[in-house]
């Protein structure tokens, strides 16, 4: 018998050894970088390099976000990077390919057990906060001011998406220094019903409702206007420009673009939000939205493409249109207009959305704030690892420097390496793919200068930190998950039910988070 | 557990037992490894729920927040709906889940047929393989209120008004038990069919001679020889009557705001109020309060049911 459990444990620890073993080789590297001295370096003189200077070496572990699938070249890409990094700043580069949705999850246990990682992204969160307030962050003020010059030249006024507490914590990946919205609808309706459209024009309500009932008396049922799921920014928040401080609704926000104004309002309570819901109200009783839209869970965008909606609401920068119209002429056949419903605006809630951060757990920040400035600096290294290896991965088109195509006998599917999610540095220096074209860049910074004064927030750089309310806050979210949609949807009375909600809204304490983000704002200000 | 319990009688020859067992002792190993690594170890985290979480200064390292990251749970004004949703829809759900299932296994058994009775099997236990994600949108052709099967092939056709399901709360409670039902009832009637089946058969064909109905043989002799099977069905049951199965909760009435104070339970509340701070303080002081209403409710019916019949128990 005792030979038995011998055998049994001798066993279960060889497996354990054999998958201990098996670690390092797989994708999650970076708990024994040490292991791959560049794998293929070895026709290049950096291979002689990286083993003498390994003194002077400093390896930076970078998370690699995509979407499922690692690109099967990354390695070579690596090795392209590495090859000047090395020489160079004295930095071995570590990309640590990892889903978009799992970086949060990840990132936070990564620092908690205390793993290398040197760069990491925050994605799809708001901003820092949650990061900075788990101890997560190292403050970057004086790194940027010492290695990131470039980064602060790319980014601009988008660098206020890092700062919380008054120190910058991270630096966005922002090409467009604002965003504007608008209605997004198929060209072809709108030439058929003769509508009269202005790309010049803010749109009101009252406008609005005058070209959606044209379209949606002439198509009848069964064919909808707005195209929008249950989960996605309901209209309200496409025609109301509001400044969300960093944060959520849940804590207030400023009224008008956030300019001229300091006091931070509970958006629900005002008068925007009651005309909103009325109007969302009618809207639907009109047959705009699909009876079911508030549980929904195509978005818009997608809704669009099956030819039963005139259009949705949407962000509406010049990629955006771009894109817009190549789906629109895709899938329906048609131009696509759109009816703009706020000016170029700059608010604090836009550019939180990729930020690059260093953990606690890197211990050079010098050596990694050195490469994160490479990467919004040097044009060559920004493509290389959005587009990956000229010949290999991509070709110039004749003629051009900047519009680049799959080399002979490669699309995107067979393409060993193409970064998914464009996060890598200066944008403005990318190559750009067909439609594009060389005005691109024009357009975009022709958008970029047309945000006025009157539209750039006086709160940028402000985040508002939840902590001391964290209580009321969640409970506070809580209600707005409840309600929000459903009104902002019209799929409820709003004259009965909005003052149910402020109720809820005062019962879980909606008071008390404003009042502590009026006061932070008010210290912050102060500050400046 | 119950080598332990037997044990006090049998302490002379524990020696000798001990030795005997020792194949069981090392074919249970891997389970107990499992067990440990899986369910004990991880309990540390507990601390978490007391702790403001701070990685710069390490899980014990951070200060103490005392019972703060709990409150949260009790500062929603529905605070009172939401434990009564999940502690109600539980209930249901055991004492009708318990039922139905004991009665399809008794019907399933019945069935002379081989092929037909595994065919019945297969089908009954067919949805418990689907995840919710995929009941939740079978539930959405039935009821979606333009394309729906219900509203266009049954409701206009017979001259009714259609109904917008997704915004009418009078329907959900029974919508929700019946999904729930429908899903979980194979799985559970095959752990009651397969203790029906161990039923020696003598039992029966006794019955059968003494003239005893259908009906008489189940309450005398099927009913009651099952019920250490249910009575620790129900037991684990109980333990986790203060959780609720997200996937019913949220997916199926499609998260709809108009639904929320009928089909809201606490682990939706604590997604919802969660995903804008996602703060590890507060989402572990959930499932600690989760765990120890639990606990407190397992330990409860065990005591109970030792009370009512001793062998019974579980412990």
């Amino acid at each position: 018998m005792k030979k038995a459990l011998v055998l049994l444990l001798s066993g279960i620890m060889a497996f354990s050894l054999f998958a201990c073993a098996q670690n390092p080789g797989g994708e999650n590297t970076g708990t024994a970088p040490e292991d791959r001295p560049s794998a293929e370096s070895g026709g290049q003189d950096a291979g002689g390099d990286s083993q003498t200077d390994s003194g002077e070496l400093y390896e930076v572990i970078m998370q690699f976000p995509t979407l499922g699938t690692t690109p099967a070249d990354i390695q070579m890409v690596e090795d392209a990077v590495n090859e000047r990094t090395e020489k160079e700043i004295g930095v071995h580069v570590k990309m640590y390919p990892i889903h978009a949705f799992e970086i949060n999850t990840t990132t936070n246990l990564m620092v908690s057990s205390g793993e290398k990682l040197d760069l990491m992204m925050s994605i799809f969160e708001q901003g820092v906060a949650s990061y900075v307030n788990k101890g997560v962050l190292i403050e970057l003020d004086d790194l940027v001011e010492k290695y990131g010059r470039d980064i602060v030249a790319a980014e601009g006024v988008a660098m206020n998406g890092g700062y919380f507490d008054g120190k910058l914590y991270a630096v966005p990946t922002e090409e467009k220094m604002g965003r504007v919205k608008g209605f997004r609808a198929r060209a072809d309706l709108i030439e058929k019903y003769n509508i009269a459209h202005d790309p010049n024009k803010l749109y009101t309500y009252e406008e609005l409702t005058e070209v959606f009932s044209t379209v949606k008396d002439g198509e009848g049922a069964g064919f909808y206007i707005i195209g929008t799921s249950g989960t996605e920014d309901a209209p309200f928040s496409y025609m109301e420009p509001v400044d969300f401080l960093g944060a959520s609704l849940a804590s207030g926000g400023l009224l008008n673009y956030g300019v001229g104004t300091t006091e931070v309002v509970n958006f629900f309570e005002t008068e925007n939000f009651a005309s909103a819901a009325r109007y969302a109200r009618d809207w639907y009783q009109k047959g705009f939205f699909s009876p079911d839209c508030n549980t929904e869970t195509d978005a818009g965008f997608n809704l669009w493409q099956t030819g039963n909606y005139l259009g949705f609401f949407s962000n509406s920068e010049p990629d955006m249109l771009l894109n817009h119209t190549r789906t629109a002429q895709t899938y329906l056949d048609c131009d696509s207009v759109t009816f703009f419903t706020s000016a170029p605006a700059a608010m604090s809630q836009f550019y939180q959305i990729t930020l690059w951060a260093i953990p606690v757990t890197c211990e050079n920040p010098e050596k990694t704030m050195q490469w994160l400035n490479m990467m919004y600096a040097d044009e060559d290294m920004v493509n290389l690892l959005y587009h990956g290896i000229e010949g290999e991965h991509y070709q110039f088109v004749e003629g051009s420097d900047k519009i680049v195509e799959y080399p002979e006998g490669i699309d995107a599917s067979t393409v060993g390496y193409q970064a998914i999610l464009n996060v890598w540095g200066d944008k403005m220096k990318d190559y750009v793919r067909p439609p594009m074209d060389e005005t691109y860049y024009d357009v975009m910074r022709e958008f970029n200068a047309s945000i006025k004064p009157e539209h750039t927030s006086d709160a940028l750089g402000y985040c508002f930190n939840s902590e001391p309310v964290k209580t009321q806050y969640a409970a506070v979210s809580d209600v707005i998950a409840q309600y929000q949609n459903t009104l902002g949807l019209g799929v409820v009375d709003p004259d009965t039910v909005i003052p149910e909600f402020l109720d809820a809204l005062n019962a879980a304490g909606i008071a008390e988070v404003i009042a502590e983000n009026q006061s932070q704002f008010d210290a912050w200000r102060a500050a400046q | 557990m119950t080598v332990s319990t037997s044990a006090p009688a049998l302490k002379v020859r524990r020696k000798i037992r001990w030795k005997s067992f020792l194949p069981f002792y090392v074919m249970a190993l891997p389970g107990v490894i499992y067990m440990i690594c899986n369910n004990y170890m991880p309990m540390a985290g507990i601390v978490i729920a007391f702790k403001n979480l701070n990685f710069s200064k390490g899980l014990l390292g951070s200060d103490w927040a005392g019972l703060d990251n709990f409150k949260f749970m009790f500062a929603s004004r529905d605070a009172w709906i939401i434990t009564r949703n999940t502690l109600l829809y539980n209930a249901l759900f055991i004492v009708l889940g318990t039922v139905l299932a004991i009665a399809t296994a008794i019907l399933l058994n019945e069935i002379r047929s081989r092929v037909m009775s595994r065919l019945y099997q297969s089908l009954i236990l067919l949805p418990y393989l689907m995840s919710w994600v995929i009941v939740n949108y079978l539930v959405y052709a039935m009821l979606s209120a333009d394309t729906g099967l219900i509203n266009n092939s049954i409701l206009i056709p017979l001259g009714f008004e259609p109904i917008s399901w997704y915004n009418t709360k009078t329907y959900w409670p029974f919508i929700l038990t019946f999904c729930q039902v429908w899903k979980s009832i194979g799985y559970s009637m095959i752990i009651y069919l397969s203790s029906i089946v161990g039923i020696s058969q003598d039992y029966y064909e006794a019955a059968t001679i003494d003239g005893a109905s259908k009906w008489r043989q189940i309450k005398s002799i099927t009913l009651p020889l099952i019920s250490p099977t249910v009575i620790t069905m129900f037991i684990l049951s109980v333990g986790r009557i203060f959780y609720s199965d997200f996937g019913l909760f949220y997916q199926v009435p499609r998260n709809s705001g108009t639904l929320y104070s009928v089909t809201r339970t606490i682990d939706v509340y604590v997604y919802n109020a969660l995903m804008q701070s996602s703060d590890f303080g507060m989402s572990s002081a959930a499932s600690v309060y989760q765990s120890l209403v639990g606990f407190v409710l397992v330990v409860a019916a065990n005591l109970l049911i030792r009370k009512l019949s001793r062998e019974n128990a579980l412990f």
